[in-house]
C-alpha cells in the first residue's frame, strides 16, 4: 500500500515540484503516471525512491513512513523496490545472468540463492537462453528485460519504472509493458511513467495525470470498460 | 541479517586496485616516501636521544692537567672539591699518547707526546656541575676541561631543531600523500560510479557499498608500511656500518624495530583509511 498525503516537494532552488498530492495506491495495482514535462511526475518517483525527501506531508510505502525514516534505514526500505531505469542502467562487462546476480550479490544474498533465482528471473523476463550474452550483444527490447530482470532479483513489493520505455520502438514498448502487467499479476505493485499515449490507452489500466504538481485526473482502469 | 563476505570484500578492493595500477602503486610509493622519510627521522632523534642521556648518565668530565704541574697534586686538590665523588682517575699522557695511536695509527709525524695527563672526575650533582667547572679552572694546574655536558647541550639543541623541522615537514608529506590517496580512491570510486548507483537502488548497505574502499586505503597503507619498514631496516644497516666505531653511538635496529613497524602500520593504515573516508564523505551520509 502506498499512501501520499498532502505532499508538497520545494527543491532547494525554490521550484515547487509536488504541491499537495494526495495519491492511494493499493497493493498488487497497476498505475500509470502521465502529465506533461516538467509536471512532476519523476519527482514523485525519487520521493518514492527516497532518492529527495519530501518537503511536507506524509507519505507512507507498506511498512515505512518515508515523512520520518531517517537514513540507516533506506538500504532495507530500497529492497522493497524494483527500480527499472529509462537507460537501463546495465553493466557491459558482465553477462546477463551477472548482471542480474549483481542486485542479489549487492544485498548479501548467498550464491546458492542466486544459482537457484537467477534462472526464474530470466524466465519471467523471457530470456532463457540468452544468460551468458553481454549487453552488447541484445537488442534494445531485450537489454530493457535485462533491467527488468535485475529490478525483480530481491523479490520486491513494488515495481518503480521512470519512462521505461523512453528508449525503445512502439512495438518493445508494448511488450515491455505486457510483461509488466504479467509481473503485477504476481501480486506486486507497478508504478509507470510514461508519456505514451497509445500505451496508456491500450492498456487500460489506473491512469494518473499531474500537471503542476498537482493530480489533476485519477482514472481508474475498469472505466475504460464503461466507455462506449 | 545477511553479514558481509569479507572474501568478497576484499576481491573487490584487489579487482579495483588492479584496475588502478599505476595511480595505486604512485600512492603506495609516495606513502613509502613519507613513511621512510619519518622512519628516518625518528632514527635520528631516537640516535640523538640516547647519545645524550649515555652522556648525561656517565656524570663525568675530564680535566687535562698543564705539563708543568704534578698530576698527583692536582688530584687531592681536585678530590677535595665540592660535588667530587671518590678519587679520580690518572690517566698519563703516555696511556693517551698509546690509546691514540690504536685509534688513528702511529704518530710519527709528531715528534714527541702531545697529550697531557688528565683527569677523570666523577661528580654526583649536575646541578651544581657549573661550580665544579669554574673552581676546576680557577685551580692553576688545570689546563682545560672537556666537558660531556657542552656536547649534551647542543645535541639536545640539535634534537630540538630537527623535532620542528620535523613536524612540519611530515605534516606537509602526510598532506600531499592524503591527496594522492583520495585521489586513487576518488577514481576508484568513479570507475564503479555505475555499481554504486546500482548497489544504491537495490538496497545494498551502506558498509557494503564503503568497505571495499576502505579495504583498498588500507591495503594502500599496509603495503607502504611493510616496503617502508623494509627499506628503513637496510638504510639503517648502511648508516650504522659507516659511522661503525665514530663517536656516534647507535643503536641496533632490533632495539627500535617493533616501534618503528607499529608507528609504520598505524600511520600507514590511519593515511589511507582517512584518505578513502574523504573521498566517500558522499556516500557515508546517505
Ligand atoms: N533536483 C532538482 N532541483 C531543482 N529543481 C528540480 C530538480 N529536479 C526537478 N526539478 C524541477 O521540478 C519540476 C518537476 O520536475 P520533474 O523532473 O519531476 O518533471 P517530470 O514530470 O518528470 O518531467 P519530464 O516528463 O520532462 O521528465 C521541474 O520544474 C523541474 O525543473
Ligand atoms: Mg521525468
Amino acid at each position: 500500500m502506498i499512501e501520499f498525503k498532502n505532499v508538497k516537494k520545494i527543491y532547494k532552488n525554490g521550484t515547487v515540484a509536488l504541491d499537495g498530492i494526495n495519491l492511494h495506491i493499493d497493493n498488487g495495482e497497476f498505475v500509470f503516471i502521465v502529465g506533461s514535462s516538467g509536471a512532476g511526475k519523476s519527482t514523485l518517483m525519487k520521493l518514492l525512491l527516497r532518492e529527495e525527501k519530501l518537503t511536507s506531508g506524509n507519505l507512507i510505502v507498506g511498512n515505512y513512513d518515508l515523512s520520518k525514516m531517517g537514513f540507516g534505514r533506506i538500504p532495507r526500505y530500497r529492497r522493497k523496490l524494483g527500480v527499472v531505469f529509462q537507460d537501463f542502467r546495465l553493466f557491459e562487462n558482465k553477462t546477463v545472468y551477472e548482471n542480474i546476480a549483481f542486485a542479489m550479490r549487492a544485498v548479501g544474498e548467498n550464491n546458492r540463492v542466486i544459482r537457484t533465482r537467477v534462472p526464474l528471473i530470466l524466465k519471467v523476463v523471457n530470456l532463457e537462453g540468452k544468460q551468458n550474452n553481454y549487453p552488447n550483444e541484445l537488442s534494445g527490447g531485450e537489454q530493457q528485460r535485462v533491467a527488468l530482470g535485475r529490478a525483480l532479483a530481491n523479490n520486491p513489493d513494488y515495481i518503480i519504472a521512470d519512462e521505461p520505455t523512453g528508449n525503445i520502438d512502439p512495438e518493445l514498448s508494448r511488450e515491455l509493458m505486457d510483461m509488466l502487467v504479467r509481473i503485477q499479476k504476481l501480486n506486486k505493485t507497478v508504478i509507470v511513467v510514461t508519456h505514451e499515449q497509445s500505451l496508456v490507452d491500450l492498456f487500460q489500466q489506473r491512469v494518473v495525470t499531474i500537471r503542476h504538481g498537482k493530480i489533476v485526473s485519477d482514472r481508474r482502469g475498469d472505466m475504460f470498460n464503461e466507455k462506449p | 541479517m545477511k553479514s558481509l563476505n569479507p572474501l568478497y570484500m576484499i576481491g573487490q578492493a584487489i579487482k579495483s586496485m588492479m584496475r588502478n595500477f599505476t595511480l595505486t602503486g604512485a600512492s603506495v610509493l609516495i606513502l613509502t616516501a613519507c613513511l621512510v622519510l619519518t622512519g628516518s627521522f625518528y632514527l635520528l632523534l631516537t640516535t640523538i636521544t640516547h647519545n645524550v642521556e649515555s652522556l648525561t648518565e656517565l656524570n663525568q668530565i675530564i680535566a687535562f692537567v698543564d705539563e708543568d704541574y704534578e698530576s698527583d697534586v692536582i688530584r687531592v686538590m681536585v678530590q677535595e672539591m665540592d660535588n667530587v665523588v671518590g678519587v679520580p682517575e690518572i690517566i698519563s699522557r703516555d696511556v693517551a699518547l698509546e690509546g691514540m695511536e690504536d685509534l688513528l695509527g702511529p704518530h710519527e709525524h709528531i715528534v714527541g707526546n702531545v697529550y697531557r695527563d688528565a683527569l677523570i672526575i666523577t661528580y654526583y650533582d649536575n646541578e651544581r656541575l657549573e661550580t665544579l667547572i669554574h673552581n676546576l679552572y680557577s685551580l692553576a694546574g688545570i689546563a682545560t676541561i672537556r666537558n660531556d655536558i657542552e656536547v649534551a647541550e647542543m645535541l639536545e639543541g640539535i634534537r630540538a631543531i630537527v623535532s620542528l623541522i620535523f613536524i612540519s615537514f611530515m605534516a606537509i608529506l602526510f598532506l600531499v600523500t592524503m591527496f594522492i590517496i583520495v585521489t586513487t580512491i576518488r577514481l576508484a570510486v568513479q570507475s564503479r560510479e555505475l555499481e554504486i548507483t546500482v548497489m544504491r537502488y537495490v538496497g545494498a548497505s551502506k558498509a557494503f557499498i564503503t568497505v571495499p574502499f576502505i579495504l583498498e586505503g588500507t591495503i594502500i597503507g599496509l603495503l607502504a608500511a611493510t616496503i617502508s619498514f623494509i627499506v628503513q631496516l637496510l638504510l639503517y644497516g648502511v648508516v650504522r656500518n659507516a659511522l661503525e666505531g665514530g663517536i656516534i653511538n647507535m643503536l641496533d635496529f632490533s632495539a627500535v624495530g617493533e616501534e618503528i613497524l607499529m608507528g609504520f602500520v598505524v600511520i600507514g593504515v590511519l593515511t589511507g583509511v582517512i584518505g578513502s573516508c574523504i573521498s566517500l564523505f558522499k556516500y557515508m551520509k546517505a
